[in-house]
């Protein structure tokens, strides 16, 4: 198969939904992790 | 039955449902309300869609599921609503029958008035739809059952726990919608297969979800009813 | 032989490590939270430069390197909340329940983004966000169902009767997990063929591995904080008034 070939049934760019996929994993677990500190709990004084 | 020795499970679930039937019976104007309302939804859902016929046609298997589904969650509500009142869920508590005859007795109760409300919404729907049962009337009758039975098994449990709590309008559907969407599948598919004829055959393995799933909530049901009832 | 060897060692580690965290001092929590912070960096460099395209679907491949541990994740402590549920009924006590809460909002939050990831993924390569491919949508019905649990526990103000009915409810939930797949393969069907680890680029893999133990490390962390959590509520509840607390001293 020529590279032209081999390159002709692969999926060309996509790098934006790849940045967009990693960037909401790392915003959601940033994100769960603060609700889950402010829900932490505190010794009642 | 005999004095002193608690009623067998059968014989205490056929007295719950004689009581529960004539409740609803002696309650008639709940029952015609929720006719109503089902048919109410199918008008709904006929403008919604359209006055297309061959789309209505085409929906009218889900058209019906829905519309009994909707219907249901205020009929398995009220089920328990009225055993709150004047604490009458803690009098049959306290009686020497088994809670699993009351899951029993409580689920048939709910699976007949939703078959009945089936029944009575069926012709409406055709006429709206413009649909004719090719199937004939038998495989309609056993969808009808074994849906209605899909619903109220674990709509009957959903609903002594939402009954209990806080939003439970809100809480019920919320927790009986996502379980249900496999009998709403099977159910819709062998009514539309019914509605249309069924030259591939699909109809034994929708009607084999339906019942398998049946099996599994009512079991699971009967054991686990006693749980949610206890303290 | 050495893959129930495997899986037997993973559920000891898995189960002592979070043993470990619920128990130890949160100096702990603290420091595997930095180390799934060292694992997610690296495992983003080894899944974004590192790993080489895919033949056939190109860098949106690189999307895989984080939706599958998510997903593996979710499965994890949906398993969890099961097994808590099933174990609170046979033998009541107040961890399990904790638990149970603690592995159902961590599912559906690793679920969540497992599903819009899935979502994402789809857009280059079939073309649509959603094309209610079977185990996107039975994953969809699941989160619903479990939001469903979790408003359950809010909506119940009895500590008791709140972890009894939600383990009916979460056992209820599992069974229908498999109900749920077939009823939406029949209904419709077309899924990515998982490829064996052996088909594959050793750097795939790798990113693969580094993601999947970034994410084993915050769900350990994130489990056990909101464990914690809801026993301090627990407690909160079951305390007594502070009128009667100071008038029993």
């Amino acid at each position: 198969m020529t590279p032209l070939l081999a390159e002709a049934g692969r999926i060309q760019g996509g790098w934006s939904y790849v940045w967009t996929a990693y960037g909401l994993t790392w915003s959601a677990l940033a994100l769960y992790a603060l609700s889950l500190w402010l829900r932490r709990p505190r010794k009642e004084p | 039955m005999s004095a002193g020795r608690p009623p067998s499970l059968l014989g205490a679930t056929w007295v719950l449902v004689r009581k529960d039937l004539l409740l609803e019976w002696r309650t008639r104007a709940r029952a015609n309300a929720l006719v109503f309302f089902a048919l109410a939804t199918l008008l709904l859902f006929s403008f919604a869609l359209g006055p297309d016929t061959t789309i209505l046609r085409r929906a009218a298997g889900g058209t019906l599921w829905l519309a009994i589904l909707l219907a249901s969650v205020l009929a398995l509500g009220e089920s328990f609503r009225v055993e709150q009142e004047n604490a009458a869920l803690d009098g049959l508590r306290l009686a020497p029958a088994d809670a699993r005859a009351l899951f029993l007795a409580k689920s048939l109760a709910n699976a007949l008035l939703l078959m009945l409300l089936g029944a009575v919404i069926l012709p409406v729907l055709a006429a709206l739809a413009g649909v004719t049962l090719v199937q004939g009337p038998g495989p309609m009758a056993v969808v009808l059952v074994l849906g209605a039975l899909a619903i109220a098994g674990p709509g009957t449990l959903y609903a002594a726990i939402s009954s209990q709590a806080r939003a439970r309008d809100v809480l019920l559907p919320l927790l009986l919608f996502p379980l249900l969407i496999p009998a709403l599948v099977a159910a819709a598919k062998a009514t539309s297969l019914v509605f249309e004829g069924d030259p591939m055959l699909q109809f034994q393995s929708w009607l084999g979800l339906l019942a398998g799933f049946d099996l599994v909530y009512w079991s699971l049901g009967f054991v686990l009813f006693p749980r949610v009832l206890e303290d | 032989m050495t893959h129930a060897l495997f899986t037997v060692v993973g559920v000891a580690v898995v189960g002592g490590g979070l043993y470990a965290l619920v128990r130890g001092p949160a100096s702990w929590r603290a420091g595997v939270a930095v180390l799934a912070l060292v694992l997610l960096v690296s495992g983003a460099w080894y899944g974004l430069v590192q790993a080489p395209p895919d033949r056939e679907m190109g860098n949106v491949q690189r999307i895989m390197y984080v939706h599958v541990p998510a997903q593996w994740m979710a499965l994890m402590a949906v398993t969890l909340n099961f097994l808590c549920s099933v174990a609170y009924l046979f033998r009541p006590s107040w961890p399990k329940d904790a638990l149970a809460e603690a592995s159902a909002e961590v599912g559906l939050f690793f679920g969540a983004v497992g599903l819009v990831l899935g979502s994402i993924w789809g857009k280059p390569t079939w073309g649509v966000y959603w094309s209610w491919d079977p185990r996107l949508t039975s994953e969809a019905i699941l989160l619903v169902a479990y939001a469903g649990y979790l408003a359950l526990r809010r909506f119940i103000d009895d500590a008791e009767r709140r972890a009894v009915w939600s383990a009916v409810v979460g056992i209820i939930i599992a069974v229908d997990i498999p109900i749920i797949w077939f009823s939406v393969r029949w209904w419709r069907s077309l899924h990515q063929m998982q490829s064996s680890p052996s088909t594959v680029d050793p750097d795939m893999v790798r990113a693969l591995r580094w993601n999947a133990f970034a994410f084993l490390a915050l769900w350990l962390v994130f489990l056990s904080t909101r464990y914690l959590i809801a026993r301090a509520r627990t407690e909160r509840e079951m305390a007594p008034p502070p009128m009667v607390a100071e008038a029993a001293t």
